[in-house]
Formats: C-alpha cells, sequence, structure tokens
C-alpha cells in the first residue's frame, strides 16, 4: 500500500472512530448533542497532552493548558470564585467561557454570575454595585434571543433591587420553557432561590405547589418536606421523603430540611371541626398568612357537604370578606368569589392592552415580552381555579397567545419562547377538548426552538 | 411573613348573643334573662362597666338594643345553636401558637447569597 493510501485509510479510520465515540456518547447520554460530544473529543485530549508538556514548561503548552482549565472550570471559577468577589465583568466572562464546551446558553449564565456578583455587592453595601446593575441590565436588555438563563439573570436583578414578587414570578417561569432549555444552571439557581424563599418564612404551602410550575428533583423533594412539615408524618412517610433527597443533586445541602421534614410533629387533622373553626377564628383575627387562608378554604370545602345551611352562609361570608381586603388571594378559590369578577375584569384589561400592542407592533426587547407574558400568566392562573373559569380564561387568551407565539416564533426569532407558549396553549387545549387547537399547537411544539 | 388582615365586621362574632351578655354557651334559660336584666338596668344607670363587652376581635359597643337583641336570639333554638357555634371557647384559642417551623438559613445552606 503507498504512503498516501495509507494516509486516506488513516483518515477514514480515524473519522469513522470519531463518529462511533460519538454515537457512544450520544447513547449513554441522550441530551448531549452531537457539536458538544466533538467538542469534549477534542478537548479531552488537548487538555491532557498540553498538561503533560506544561509540566515540562513549554510556554505554549502552558497557555493551552490555561485556556483549556478555563474550558473546563469556567462555570465553577464564575460561581465559586469570582461571584463571591463580587466582581460582576469577571463572574460573567468566566461563565460564558466555561459553556463553551457544554454548549450550554453562554449569554444567560453570563448574566446569571453577573447578577449574581450584584447580590454580593447589595449584600456588602457596595459603592458599586449602581454601576454593576446598569451593567447587567444591559446585558439582559441586549440579549437577541431569550432563554432561560436570562430569565433567571432578570430575576436576581429583582432580589436585588428587593422586588420578592417579581423574582418569584420569574423564577416560576422558567418551569415553562420546553425541559431541554430549562435543565442545568439556570433551573438549579431559579429552584434553589425559590426553595429558600419559601422555607425561610415558613411558607409551606408555596413549596407544596413549587412543582407544578418548576418540576425538577429537587422542587419534589421540598414539596414532599413542605406537606410533611404541614400535615404531619402521616401525609408523606420517612422511605419517601428519603428517596426523594437521593434523587437530587443538593443533598449536603438540603439536609437540614430533610431533618425538619423527618422530625415533623404528628398535627390535628385538616377536616377536624373543631381544629377547622379555630383556623377560622385565627383567619378572622388577622393571624394567618394568604397561604394559610387558601388551606382554610381547601379545608372548608372538604368539610362543606357537612356543615348546616346557616353555618355555611356565615362562612362563605367571612371568606369572602377575607378574600375582598387581600388582594393575594385573588381568584385563588372559589370561596373568594366575591372578587372573582374583578380578576376576569383585570384579566380581560390585560389581555386587551397585551393585544393592542402586539396589533399596533410595539415590541418589547425579549425579557420584558416574558415578563409580560409571565404577568398574564400569573393572572390566568389566578383565574383558573376551577374548570368553569379555567375555560373562560382559555377562550378569552387561546388564540391571542398562538397568534402572538406564532409571531415571535417566525418574525422576532424567538423560537425558545414561542415554544414555551406553544406547551401552554398544547396543555390548556388538551384540557378544554379544543381539538384543532391542541393539533395546532402539536405542530408548533414540533418545529422546536433552537 | 405577610400576614392577612383582619376583618372589621363579623356580625356573627360581634352580635354574637353569649359576648353581648358576657355569658358561656352552656347557660340556662334562667341566666340568659338575669343577666339580660341586670345589663339593662346597669345600662339605664349609665354604668361604664356595662358599656362594652369583650370578643375575640375586640371589645365592642354594647346598648340596649343589642341586650334585647341577644336575649331574644338565645330564646330561639336555631338562632342559639349558631351563636354556640362560634361561642365554643376552644374555637378561639389561638392556632398561631402552633406556628409552623422554618428553615432560617436556608438562602446560606442552598447558596443563593441572598439573606
Amino acid at each position: 500500500m503507498s504512503g498516501g493510501a495509507a494516509l486516506i485509510l488513516g483518515k477514514v479510520l480515524l473519522y469513522a472512530a470519531i463518529a462511533v465515540i460519538i454515537l457512544l456518547v450520544k447513547k449513554a447520554s441522550p441530551g448531549v448533542t452531537a457539536t458538544r460530544a466533538l467538542s469534549w473529543l477534542i478537548l479531552v485530549p488537548t487538555t491532557f497532552i498540553a498538561s503533560v508538556f506544561a509540566l515540562q514548561g513549554g510556554i505554549f503548552s502552558i497557555l493551552v493548558f490555561v485556556v483549556a482549565c478555563l474550558l473546563w472550570f469556567g462555570g465553577p471559577l464564575a460561581t465559586f470564585v469570582a461571584t463571591p468577589i463580587g466582581s460582576p465583568r469577571v463572574a460573567s466572562t468566566l461563565a460564558v467561557v466555561g459553556a463553551i464546551p457544554h454548549h450550554l446558553d453562554r449569554r444567560g449564565l453570563g448574566s446569571i454570575a453577573a447578577a449574581r456578583s450584584c447580590l454580593v455587592l447589595r449584600n456588602r453595601r457596595h459603592p458599586g454595585l449602581a454601576g454593576a446593575l446598569t451593567y447587567v441590565d444591559k446585558r439582559i436588555a441586549d440579549t437577541a434571543v431569550l432563554r432561560p438563563g436570562t430569565v433567571v439573570a432578570r430575576g436576581f436583578c429583582c432580589v436585588v433591587l428587593g422586588d420578592r414578587e417579581q423574582a418569584q414570578l420569574l423564577f416560576k417561569s422558567v418551569g415553562d420553557f420546553a425541559a431541554p432549555l430549562r435543565s442545568g444552571p439556570a433551573q438549579f439557581f431559579a429552584a434553589r432561590w425559590l426553595i429558600a424563599d419559601a422555607a425561610s418564612r415558613g411558607e409551606w404551602g408555596a413549596l407544596q405547589v413549587l412543582p407544578r410550575r418548576l418540576n425538577t428533583a429537587l422542587t419534589r423533594f421540598a414539596a414532599e418536606c413542605a406537606t410533611r412539615i404541614k400535615q404531619g408524618p402521616a401525609a408523606v412517610a420517612r422511605t419517601t421523603l428519603v428517596e426523594r433527597w437521593l434523587l437530587t443533586s443538593s443533598r449536603v445541602a438540603t439536609v437540614p430540611l430533610l431533618k425538619m421534614a423527618w422530625s415533623a410533629p404528628t398535627r390535628p387533622p385538616t377536616a377536624d371541626a373543631s381544629y377547622l373553626l379555630a383556623r377560622h377564628a385565627a383567619a378572622l383575627r388577622g393571624h394567618v398568612t394568604s397561604e394559610d387562608m387558601l388551606e382554610l378554604a381547601m379545608s372548608w370545602d372538604r368539610a362543606m357537604a357537612e356543615v348546616p345551611p346557616p353555618f355555611r352562609m356565615t362562612v362563605l361570608d367571612d371568606l369572602n370578606a377575607l378574600a375582598d381586603s387581600n388582594p393575594d388571594l385573588r381568584g385563588r378559590h372559589p370561596y373568594f368569589s366575591n372578587n372573582a369578577d374583578e380578576v376576569l375584569r383585570s384579566f380581560e384589561i390585560a389581555v386587551e392592552a397585551f393585544q393592542r400592542r402586539i396589533a399596533d407592533e410595539r415590541w418589547l426587547t425579549p425579557i420584558d415580552e416574558w415578563v409580560e407574558i409571565a404577568v398574564l400568566r400569573q393572572l390566568y392562573d389566578d383565574l383558573a381555579v376551577d374548570a368553569s373559569r379555567r375555560s373562560i380564561a382559555f377562550d378569552t387568551i387561546r388564540l391571542v397567545i398562538t397568534n402572538y407565539a406564532a409571531e415571535l416564533f417566525n418574525r422576532r426569532h424567538q423560537k425558545p419562547i414561542a415554544n414555551a407558549l406553544f406547551l401552554w396553549m398544547e396543555r390548556e387545549a388538551r384540557f378544554a377538548r379544543d381539538e384543532e387547537l391542541l393539533q395546532l399547537n402539536k405542530k408548533n411544539v414540533a418545529c422546536g426552538f433552537g | 411573613m405577610s400576614l392577612v388582615s383582619a376583618r372589621m365586621d363579623a356580625p356573627h362574632i360581634d352580635e354574637n348573643p353569649f359576648f353581648v351578655l358576657d355569658l358561656p354557651i352552656d347557660c340556662g334559660a334562667m341566666d340568659i334573662e338575669r343577666a339580660g336584666q341586670k345589663l339593662l338596668a346597669m345600662l339605664k344607670v349609665g354604668m361604664k362597666d356595662a358599656a362594652s363587652y369583650r370578643t375575640p376581635l375586640g371589645p365592642r359597643q354594647r346598648d340596649e338594643d343589642a341586650v334585647r337583641r341577644a336575649m331574644a336570639a338565645l330564646r330561639e333554638p336555631q338562632a342559639r345553636a349558631m351563636a354556640e357555634f362560634w361561642a365554643r371557647p376552644e374555637v378561639w384559642e389561638p392556632v398561631h401558637e402552633t406556628r409552623l417551623p422554618v428553615w432560617s438559613d436556608a438562602h446560606k445552606r442552598l447558596g443563593t447569597l441572598d439573606r
């Protein structure tokens, strides 16, 4: 065999070997893309060879080794070194570099690292906070295609500015993106903040329902813990707790939560009449949170069949009156029904304004579009507390959102946002048995997000 | 943690005959008459002690009309049952004392950098 033929054969064999390795990597980890597998294939031997030569003191090898280390460890360096120092630009750069070999959302991860650095600056009351926030804001506003990372970064900016409600709204909205898009650091940071925020305030009811919006191993574990803490040991078995805990990636950090749930004391059954009345009385005296109120309404709902009609009326009157004076409770349960019309009206006004803006082509930056969608979705969820109201809400929004999402997909190139909206409409169309819209949104979802 | 603001107007509590007459829920017809007449007499001579009564939602003003309405209500079995429902002492035992625990260092443990 001539030298030329051997070279060609060698090249073919090399390409075949690379292809086989990529296929094996893809088969072992279904989420890994071919380009990601290829970049690992190049980076691993390069790092190894560079490290061997770097030990011998070659300048070029040392440079290659440093670059390879930055590529490998950019993310951890950003999280554990640059962010605690409070350096948004360095943290952001490291996170971007570290995201390259993993084919993650570079822009989003950079923004998260920078926003978390701002949190450090806020904690230290550092005079450079305003400048750092301006930098992060600009970074977020300049994002061409919005992905979950940028949403989380905006969430952290809201935390820095003390706007917890907006932060909660944004962190929860991460769960609306398609699963492959939201998995990874963005979801990790969002879930951790939401759990810490609710658990540190004792808002266990909020944790119980968190997986409905942001469904991760960690949020599912936190939800089980919250249920056991709220309702007592009978509600969740210890084996279930341990099972869920083992599945999380934050086992060490969540040991205290596991311990709290593990030793949760027995609580009176929520349907017990005198306990229910005692909680009702506490609500009348203003000794409860919105979450407690919601749970009280649900407990009354379960017990109502056995409540004599005259008492029923006073109970409902009380719940309505309490809901009237507390905007947090609006539309969250049919028993808070006095303001249900108001919730529907607010929703219709918001949808009308939204529709008008889109018709006038007054487009916002991608992140502001997302914030508006998140607010609309919150109003939708507030309204859709039972089947009939969910249908009303869906009828109001079905075409508006589907057309808007199609516009985002086709003309605005915001495929991840559009895909999230198609997923939402697909689920709601399935619930409403709207076959035509279901098929349309299924097709739209299948168009992907990349 | 934000608390739900208390409702100021709850007639079944504010005007509960047992609270108005300052009687326990197991009182008999004679007790009701005696307490009602005594309060009416005190109100007539303008005694300060009779001018207000305690409810779990705070003190309320008492007048002769309220006393008469309360006495009449307790003579009606259905109205009395309703009043008993809301005047039972165990209903008003504070449930907030068994407050659920909080995970105070959650932010630190989960490394959110928030506090």
